[in-house]
């Protein structure tokens, strides 16, 4: 090891068998992406305020959980609810990503095209999946990213079991897909 | 980290799904399989054929009335396959109209599509633009007074189960001209054109009809006394170009939202049709009814190999999109975009003198740059001599010449810079992935509740409008409504010969700036578009307004005239 790395000294979980070098850059990779999710959602809040509240608040909500975690994994707070929070918040932000881009979500509010003010005798589009672009796409990898190192921190057992819940969740999506169901 | 191979393996079934199923749904909607070349026919082995002439509903000494459903259903394009199509009358391209100066027209346009495409999935409402006439704002076909087909969705929330009806008034009050009409759809307009909602429509007019030029006879007796028309070398020829899925309907995909390029050239829905005529001139209304595509124009002895080009023959072009020119001009090829009409005169009697029955002249397409081309979208049509004798009798619109003067008085071509009042620039551009005018879209315009305008023209002036496109990637063929211009230059140099006619769009090639003198006659707010329609579902459209003196102005387009659902149709007299 070198001098500067074995400078390093870190809170880390008591009975680890990892790597401190590894484990450390793995929690500051993770900080980075729950940063840089947590923004892209706060940038994107107003936007889907104006166009549906009850989206304009999930954002809000998504923002304020992954500058959260950010935070907590950069005060070295990685215990297993800590985690847990970070890996199950951001899979459900994934998985209500997908369905958004399949489906109209329950109570998505049908529009007049651009989000334009409703007039008098016009009609307006049903409400329909939304589309994506390089920016979500940008965000949905970030967050998966950030579950497979959050993954990779918990304890054996746990990312035994974890791995195993994301499978089945794949697994859903995909037999969703392919019965009809979701597309 | 420590994720096993087992680990990662589990994570991957998660991630792949929530990266796969959005992308395969957003990929999916515009690369679905394309018709293999094979399978399509070869060039010049259908027959021509054109739309019929539109019979009116009903007249009375001053207006004519027709009745137009919009209807979706399957059409054979490509033999032995079924395509999903709209059209007007589930006609495609739909009937032409055929209108004398001085009487109106008024169509009843009903929305009997389908809810939702059932190729694309979108709801095709409409609105129809009638292309080159003056008409009121409200008739003028704006892109968001929109009438929705049966099961559509109300802004209250309940279905539209009928489907709702509008009648449009066109007064054929300008000279002789070749217009079309179409669907204007907000952000629609691309997908409901290219399935079908094009149609052309005629406006003659006294002088067009003693000029001794190939043109239509009016014949009041037709149609049980409902008037028709006769014109056997007055012919419509709507090019487009289309793209075909393996199971046979359209193929629509938007290119990053450059536009829609299709593989296969069609007349008037045909594939790469074979006409046969007869040694002597016709007359063809040539609309380039193309979503996206540019063409070039030109007449040559057929050949076997791809892009090589025979003989090049000599035609006239003696109408724009403004009507007849003032003298006809003698080309080899000309350059036409999207949404332009041009007429012009081929002598076949010239053209196939000396030579057998059966010979044949292709109308070719040099395609201008930036058009994505494929294997036959070089060729357009055939036309195959045959020796039958045909009637010389000039009164009955079958003239057979083309008089060195055309247009006798023609006020737009009299348009001279010092009657300009006002100088105008139209910035055409993508900004921040968007399709701009002077960075406006038509999003800019519903936020405002339709009441931004781009420029506020004072009625009976005339303006000097500079149109710059500074992009070496794209060319944009711009149609103001309402007006017909006149092109004073291109890039400082004198226009095109075959451009010296009245014109309503303007091919806006790279890095070119076109300045036009433009009359405004009538008080309202018309738009201004790109007429690559890509471009102006997403969202190359602004509006311009014309006021009267005192500020005067016209009526709106959004609320003056709205479409009524289907139950009021009935007792709604036309």
């Amino acid at each position: 090891m070198s001098s500067d790395v074995s400078a390093v000294t870190l809170p880390v979980r008591a009975g680890s068998v990892r790597s401190v070098t590894v484990r450390t850059v793995t929690i500051d990779m993770a900080i980075l992406l729950a940063a840089a999710a947590g923004i892209a959602h706060l940038i994107s809040t107003p936007a889907h305020w104006r166009w549906w509240q009850a989206s304009g608040v999930f954002f809000a909500v998504i923002t304020a959980c992954q500058l959260t975690l950010a935070a907590l994994l950069f005060m070295r707070r990685t215990s297993l609810p800590v985690l847990l929070f970070g890996i199950w918040s951001n899979v459900f932000v994934a998985l209500v990503y997908v369905a958004s881009r399949v489906t109209a979500l329950p109570g998505q509010p049908a529009t007049t095209a651009h989000h334009a003010p409703k007039a008098p005798g016009r009609a307006f589009l049903p409400a329909r999946p939304e589309g994506i672009g390089p920016f979500d796409m940008f965000s949905l990898i970030v967050e998966l990213a950030l579950v497979a190192l959050l993954v990779s921190l918990l304890p054996e057992k746990w990312r035994r079991h974890t791995t195993t819940v994301l499978m089945v969740c794949g697994l859903a999506m995909w037999g969703l897909t392919a019965s009809g169901i979701l597309l | 980290m420590s994720l096993n191979r087992r680990d990662l393996l589990k994570t991957g079934v998660f991630a792949g799904a929530a990266v796969a199923l959005p992308t395969a749904r957003f990929v999916g909607a515009d690369t679905a399989a394309r018709m293999p070349e094979s399978k399509l026919p070869k060039p010049f082995s259908l027959p021509f054929k054109q739309a019929p002439i539109a019979v009116p509903y009903r007249k009375d000494a001053t207006c004519e009335y027709y009745k137009m459903d919009m209807m979706g259903g399957y059409a054979e394009i490509i033999p032995g396959f079924k395509s999903y199509v709209m059209g007007y009358n589930g006609i495609v391209p739909g009937p032409t109209i055929k209108a004398r100066k001085g009487i109106q027209t008024v169509v009843r346009h009903c929305n009997q599509l389908d809810a939702v495409h059932p190729v694309l999935g979108y709801t095709p409402w409409t609105s129809v633009h009638l292309h080159g006439s003056g008409s009121l704002p409200q008739y003028d076909g704006y892109a968001s007074d929109i009438a929705m087909p049966p099961g559509g969705v109300r802004e209250d929330g309940t279905v539209c189960t009928n489907g709702e009806y509008k009648d449009y008034h066109y007064p054929n009050y300008q000279k002789a001209r070749t217009l079309w009409y179409h669907d204007h759809g907000v952000h629609h307009t691309a997908e409901n054109a290219y399935h079908g909602l094009v149609a052309q429509y005629h406006l003659h007019d006294a002088e067009e009809q003693t000029l001794g030029i190939p043109t239509s006879i009016y014949d009041p007796t037709m149609n049980g006394g409902l008037g028709g028309w006769k014109g056997e070398y007055d012919v419509a020829l709507t090019v487009g170009d289309l793209m075909f899925q393996s199971d046979g309907n359209l193929l629509f995909s938007l290119d990053n939202q450059s536009g829609h390029w299709g593989d296969v050239i069609h007349v008037n829905g045909v594939p790469w049709p074979v006409m046969r005529v007869k040694r002597r001139k016709y007359r063809f209304r040539v609309l380039a009814a193309s979503i996206s595509r540019s063409f070039k124009f030109s007449l040559n002895d057929p050949t076997t190999a791809q892009k090589s080009y025979g003989t090049q023959y000599s035609y006239q072009i003696i109408g724009t999109d403004g009507g007849l020119m003032p003298a006809p001009v003698t080309v080899k090829s000309h350059r036409q975009l999207s949404g332009e009409r041009y007429e012009i005169v081929v002598d076949f009697g010239a053209i196939f003198k000396g030579k057998a029955k059966g010979s044949r002249v292709v109308l070719n397409n040099t395609s201008p740059k930036n058009n994505l081309n494929y294997t036959n979208t070089h060729q357009v049509m055939a036309f195959e001599v045959v020796d039958d004798a045909y009637d010389t009798s000039v009164t009955r619109g079958n003239g057979n010449a083309v008089p060195a003067k055309l247009s006798a008085i023609n006020d737009i071509m009299n348009l001279t810079p010092a009657m300009s009042v006002a100088t105008r620039r139209l910035r055409l551009e993508r900004s921040g992935g968007a399709w701009t005018i002077n960075g406006t879209t038509w999003d800019k315009i519903i936020q405002s509740n339709y009441q931004f305008v781009e420029a506020a023209p004072t009625v009976g002036t005339v303006e000097t409008w500079i149109i710059e496109n500074s992009s070496g990637g794209w060319f944009h063929p711009l149609h103001i409504h309402l007006v017909d211009f006149k092109i004073l230059s291109r890039n400082g140099q004198p226009p095109m010969p075959h451009e010296r006619g009245p014109k309503d769009v303007v091919y806006t090639g790279e890095n070119e700036t076109v300045t036009l003198l433009v009359r405004f006659d009538s008080l309202g707010k018309y738009m201004v578009h790109c007429h690559n329609l890509v471009h102006e579902d997403h969202d190359m459209m602004t509006q311009f307004e014309v006021v009267g003196p005192a500020g005067e102005k016209g009526d709106d387009p959004m609320y003056a005239a709205v479409a009524r659902d289907m139950e009021f149709e009935a007792t709604d007299v036309l």
